[in-house]
């Protein structure tokens, strides 16, 4: 069962704290008991004379999610769901040298515990999982001290480095979801759809959970926390005369689904969807394009998302792995010291604040899947790259976790995004903006500018079309790019926009950043929830890049359906 | 190399009914769903054309609205309790005519069943007219597509390959089917049923050298909804119940070591109650300490017994995946019946048929029960062996040279294509004897061959078998409870890491006598249209020649702790 990462509540933890101090003790619940004595008892374990283990760490994410899901006034799914995953994870041999960062490891995944609260039950799953984890730890460290034996590697860092103990615990968080309401609510917002014949193809998806997550390790730290979080996403489809399907989806992230937005304001929204749809149906197909390019709205911060995650992402390259580039293709290690940016820009990662101005974080979080406290981590100033996301894995040039180490599903955490701001320090208003772009393409002697508003996710498909061609262009290079969904034309006579479709990005990657022109001085925030890696969030303002190829799409299309759509039929039955 | 499994244990998934589906109604006609999805089916058949006039001759649909329930728990806790509602609908379109059409054999290309991965989808779980066709009609377009596009590759491949060996029209022609069933509804009372297996699954806490232990109960409410342009329009609903007491653990030597029991039934009232499955999970767990403790087997060649479950488990692998009809023209097949047809391929003293309009067999509740298959073809018994000579095959809407006409057998899961499957094997003999005497039988052969022992099988969990023609026609068969049976009258004893290999025709001509026990098999059969509920009903037979090896077996040693449950008494 894939685990959704939810969003944290805990509250009454301080900023930069180390350990936390409560008001009263919570109560001990069977799992906290069962995770506790059963770690304690689990660091004596030995097999004959080979290593025993120097860390051990038992996390356990216990969820509880609904998602809802309707079509055309119908619901196609109505499903609670309830898990309870332990994480395991023992480190044998020590600090400099373990089991882990190794590409043959032994790979053990993670476990389901029952869902009452039994204590020996639980013990029980513990109690195998960690002693499955354990043989496979030793197993792999013997592999991976005779693959070095035959092998030099400049520099190999430690593979774990040291982290003070945290004590953390919250009371258990309860999931309330009004199943009717919420699902006569996402039925309500699909059958709006029948309204648009154009509209060939539509889904409503509301996803809401809570999470009540534990972290108990040998070195004292003890965490209890509850997240939740709401994700509605509502997709359209069109489909042009030349077979090109169109999509464009409405997002809203809420902590809890009574964050989410009154359905006469969803209602107005899908008005503009649909709208937009329309429009964007008879728009011309826009051909190559090289020059001036705004990057505006959503896609801003979709934008930095997908150059600069990866990238900024410190993980040391895993010992055995078949390439030996410095930290890996995506990464930017080897550009640390150097202007990725203009020098006005600055970037960070502060996943502590829980807001931003009025908009919750997905991202948000206290302290991270390793028991370190978030920190803020300056990673572009005065343009340059100084600094990376890191967890407890050491790089060659950063030692020490800054509290980005998370997890995605059963692997074992790795430093990840948590709440990205870019910034610029010479911010002007969106018409200032609208301007510099017309000038910057007067300057090259173009009838027109670009402005995009919107891009898909580089890895989404069109959950709502049957079969979606390529999923996104991007032209290969570091990190796909999503293809831009709201391209507009800015006419350099007379600053008029003129929607266009079906281009994508062509070999754009992180070194056109050092080519921006200018920033705006709104910024906005791309909620990345519910999904399948942690969650996380992107601050950004507008940018106008100096250059960007765009491309025409170069698929092929399926010709539209034969038949008409049910709601777009005569209705004459 | 499609291996086919059968397997009662693993599986089985888990789903349950909240709420009440459709609401009934007395007749096809009236139904709901029935009534939106004929709408449409008139409509796609009236308006799917290409520009160049292509057709469909044919087009289903089915909805297959399933309600389930899991529950599962552990020493006294309950680990999972879910349930689930989907629907699934199937688009069954086909271009050309009855003779030749797009689900054509398109020869070393794979995919045999010629039908893409888009002829199914979910579907609404609610009766809403207009999600209903939008789901219909966005499935039908794109089904009719590939088909159109098949339909070519099949006319191509048929001008530039070598003529067929085996020539068969692609469709039979069947009588319409009209008929309706009211829906099947579960009604499990979960949260008695949670307590009942907390309080059963307890009893584990005794066992600290079991490792893992677990009592399931899983149901499911299927209601099919099947509309055709031939005029069918077939709707059935069906219950299928079972729970599951399962034990694992280590024995020293690494070996993993499991047992289980299954109970089945097809409504509420034929599960047992609590009293007799914690009998069962008793049974289980000893079963599993004793096994613990039993020596390992070597190779051997001998003679041995097959009880009644596992004899049946033994036909169904061996005997029943190779009278499949669709195995029979499918070129990439070893067809080891193929040409068989009149001819002995079993010893004279036994017949075999697949009935499955028989609802129950002493007082067992059958699996693989129905009154219409997935083509909307009503069932029928169809006797595959008579006297040991092979009459006929297991058939679906695929033709076989030499039959023309469907007999009831074409099954799928939802969301696969249909192929023949077999649904309740029945093995028959008119050579029995008492089981005492049937051992009386082994021992003998047993001297005769100058073998101090022979094999005892008690219980199979399931096996694999390969039919296709790259791989070797073998098969393997998993037992779990095997004994030694020695010819010198000493005790039987219990013995493990057995599995029985060979190969079908020989294993044939060694059966020589049967018991006078006819017992039942459930399980779930998985092949090429996905996993379908099946039974098989054999006595037990004892084989003058079975060949055994060693099982493959986890090197990883048991846990180095002592179990919680130990520690802590």
């Amino acid at each position: 069962m894939p685990t959704l990462l939810l969003r944290t509540l805990l509250t009454g933890v301080c900023a930069a704290g180390m350990s936390v101090a409560l008001s009263s003790e919570p109560e001990l619940d069977s799992i906290f008991k069962a995770l506790n004595d059963e770690l304690q008892r689990s660091m004596s374990l030995r097999l004959e004379d080979l290593d025993a283990p120097y860390f051990i760490q038992c996390a356990v994410d216990d969820t509880t999610i609904e998602q809802v899901v309707a079509i055309y006034g119908a619901l196609t799914r109505a499903q609670p769901s309830r898990s309870r995953i332990l994480y395991t994870q023992v480190r044998v041999g020590s600090f400099d040298l373990d089991n882990s960062n190794f590409i043959r490891g032994a790979r053990r995944s993670s476990s389901d515990l029952p869902l009452d609260d039994d204590y020996m039950a639980l013990r029980q799953v513990i109690w195998r999982a960690t002693d499955s984890h354990y043989k496979g730890a030793v197993e792999t460290l013997t592999q991976k001290r005779a693959y070095l034996k035959d092998r030099t590697i400049e520099d190999r860092p430690n593979d774990f480095t040291r982290a003070n103990a945290v004590t953390a615990i919250q009371e258990r968080v309860h999931f309330s979801f009004d199943g009717q309401a919420w699902e006569d609510y996402a039925r309500r917002i699909s059958a709006k759809f029948a309204e648009h014949r154009h509209i060939q193809n539509s889904e409503t998806r509301l996803t809401a959970g809570v999470e009540n997550r534990y972290l108990l390790n040998s070195e004292g730290s003890r965490l209890r926390y509850g997240i939740s979080e709401a994700l509605l996403r509502i997709t359209a489809v069109v489909q042009a005369d030349d077979g090109e399907r169109l999509s464009d989806q409405l997002v809203y992230f809420g902590v809890t689904p009574a964050q989410l937005p009154p359905i006469d304001k969803v209602f107005a929204d899908i008005q503009s969807l649909a709208d937009r749809l329309a429009r964007m149906l008879h728009a011309p197909v826009l051909k190559d394009y090289t020059g001036p390019v705004l990057i505006d709205g959503a896609a801003s911060p979709q934008l930095f998302r997908q150059l600069l995650a990866r990238g900024i992402a410190g993980q040391a390259d895993a010992v055995g792995s078949p390439r030996r580039n410095v930290g890996g293709i995506d990464s930017l290690e080897s550009r640390l010291g150097k202007r990725i940016l203009p020098t006005t820009f600055v970037v960070y990662d502060d996943p502590r604040p829980r807001e931003f101005q009025g908009t919750s974080l997905a991202g948000h979080y206290l302290i991270d899947d390793e028991g370190v406290p978030a920190q803020r981590v300056d990673i572009v100033t005065n343009g340059k790259l100084q600094g990376m996301l890191m967890s407890r894995a050491p790089t060659k040039y950063f030692s020490q976790s800054n509290g980005h180490g998370r997890r995605s599903s059963s692997e074992m955490p790795r430093s990840m995004v948590g709440c990205l701001y870019v910034e610029s320090a010479d911010a002007k208003s969106p018409e200032a903006l609208k301007k510099a772009l017309i000038k910057a393409a007067d300057d090259e002697g173009l009838e027109f500018g670009l402005r995009i508003s919107g891009l898909r996710s580089p890895d989404s498909r069109d959950t709502a079309g049957p079969r979606s061609g390529r999923g996104g262009g991007g032209g290969g290079g570091r990190g796909a790019v999503g293809d831009p969904i709201s391209v507009y034309k800015v006419y350099v006579a007379d600053g008029r926009e003129e929607l266009v479709r079906g281009c994508e990005f062509r070999s754009l990657d992180e070194r056109n950043m050092r080519r921006i022109l200018a920033a705006g001085n709104v910024s906005f925030v791309d909620n990345n929830a519910l999904s399948s890696v942690p969650s996380s969030s992107v601050i950004a303002p507008a940018v106008l890049f100096e250059e960007m190829e765009l491309a025409r799409i170069d698929r092929e299309s399926e010709k539209k359906p034969i038949i008409e759509a049910p709601h777009a039929r005569a209705r004459d039955r | 190399m499609p291996s086919l499994f059968w397997q009662p244990l693993f599986g089985a998934v888990l789903l349950v009914s909240l709420s009440a589906m459709a609401q009934s109604s007395s007749s096809a006609a009236e139904d709901p769903l029935v009534a939106v999805m004929t709408a449409e089916l008139k409509h796609s058949m009236e308006n799917l054309v290409t520009e160049d006039g292509t057709r469909p001759y044919y087009l289903a649909y089915t909805i297959t609205h399933s309600d389930s329930v899991g529950l599962a728990g552990s020493l006294g806790a309950v680990e999972q309790n879910d349930q689930r509602r989907l629907r699934v609908l199937d688009v069954d379109v086909r271009v050309g005519d009855y003779a030749l059409d797009n689900t054509h054999q398109i020869r070393g290309a794979g995919g045999r069943t010629g039908r893409g991965f888009d002829a199914s989808a979910t579907a609404p779980l609610e009766n809403n007219p207009l999600a209903i066709r939008h789901a219909l009609w966005q499935t039908t377009d794109g089904a009719f597509k590939s088909a159109v596009e098949r339909f070519q590759r099949v006319r191509t491949d048929l001008k530039t390959k070598v003529e067929e060996e085996h020539k068969a029209e692609d469709f039979s022609r069947e009588k319409p089917s009209v008929y309706f069933e009211a829906d099947a509804a579960l009604t499990l009372n979960r949260e008695e049923w949670a307590q009942r297996i907390r309080n059963v699954s307890r009893l584990a806490l005794k066992y600290p050298l079991v490792h893992e232990s677990s009592v399931m109960l899983t149901g499911v409410a299927n209601n099919r909804s099947m509309v055709t342009s031939e005029g069918s329009s077939v709707k059935t609903g069906r219950k299928l119940l079972r729970v599951i007491v399962s034990a694992g653990t280590k024995a020293e030597d690494g070996m993993d070591l499991h047992q289980s029991f299954i109970f089945n039934a097809s409504s509420e009232s034929g599960l047992p109650g609590e009293g007799q499955v914690r009998q069962a999970f008793q049974k289980v767990l000893d079963g599993v300490l004793a096994l613990r403790r039993a020596p390992l087997v070597e190779p051997y060649t001998g003679p041995a017994i097959l009880l009644n479950r596992a004899s049946g488990v033994f036909f169904h692998e061996i005997f029943g995946h190779r009278i499949e009809g669709h195995r029979q023209k499918d070129v990439e097949e070893g067809q080891t019946f193929t040409k068989m047809v009149g001819k002995p391929i079993l010893p004279e003293f036994l017949s075999v048929n697949d009935d499955p309009t028989t609802e129950r067999f002493a007082n067992e509740d059958l699996r693989g029960f129905y009154r219409f298959d997935d083509e909307g073809v009503p069932a029928s018994r169809v006797n595959l062996v008579e006297n040991g000579v092979l009459r006929t095959f297991l058939l679906s809407r695929s033709p076989v040279p030499g039959f023309a006409r469907s007999n009831g057998h074409g099954r799928r899961e939802p969301g696969r294509p249909v192929v023949s499957r077999q649904a309740n094997l029945m093995v028959h003999s008119t050579n029995v004897v008492p089981l005492e005497k049937l051992r009386d039988m082994l021992v003998a052969e047993c001297r005769k061959k100058g073998k101090p022992y022979g094999y005892l099988f008690e219980d199979i969990t399931g096996g694999f078998t390969s039919t296709a023609r790259g791989g070797p026609q073998a098969f393997k068969v998993l037992p779990v409870v095997v004994y030694r049976v020695y010819a010198d009258g000493r005790k039987d004893e219990l013995v493990r890491g057995v599995d029985i290999v060979g190969t079908p025709l020989s294993c044939f001509s060694k059966i020589i006598a049967t018991g006078d026990d006819p017992a039942v098999f459930n399980g779930s059969c998985g092949a090429e249209s996905g996993w379908v509920p099946v039974s098989a009903v054999s006595p037990s037979i004892l084989v003058e020649e079975i060949e055994i090896e060693k099982r493959a077996r986890s090197q990883e040693r048991p846990p180095i702790l002592p179990p919680p449950i130990a520690a802590t008494n």
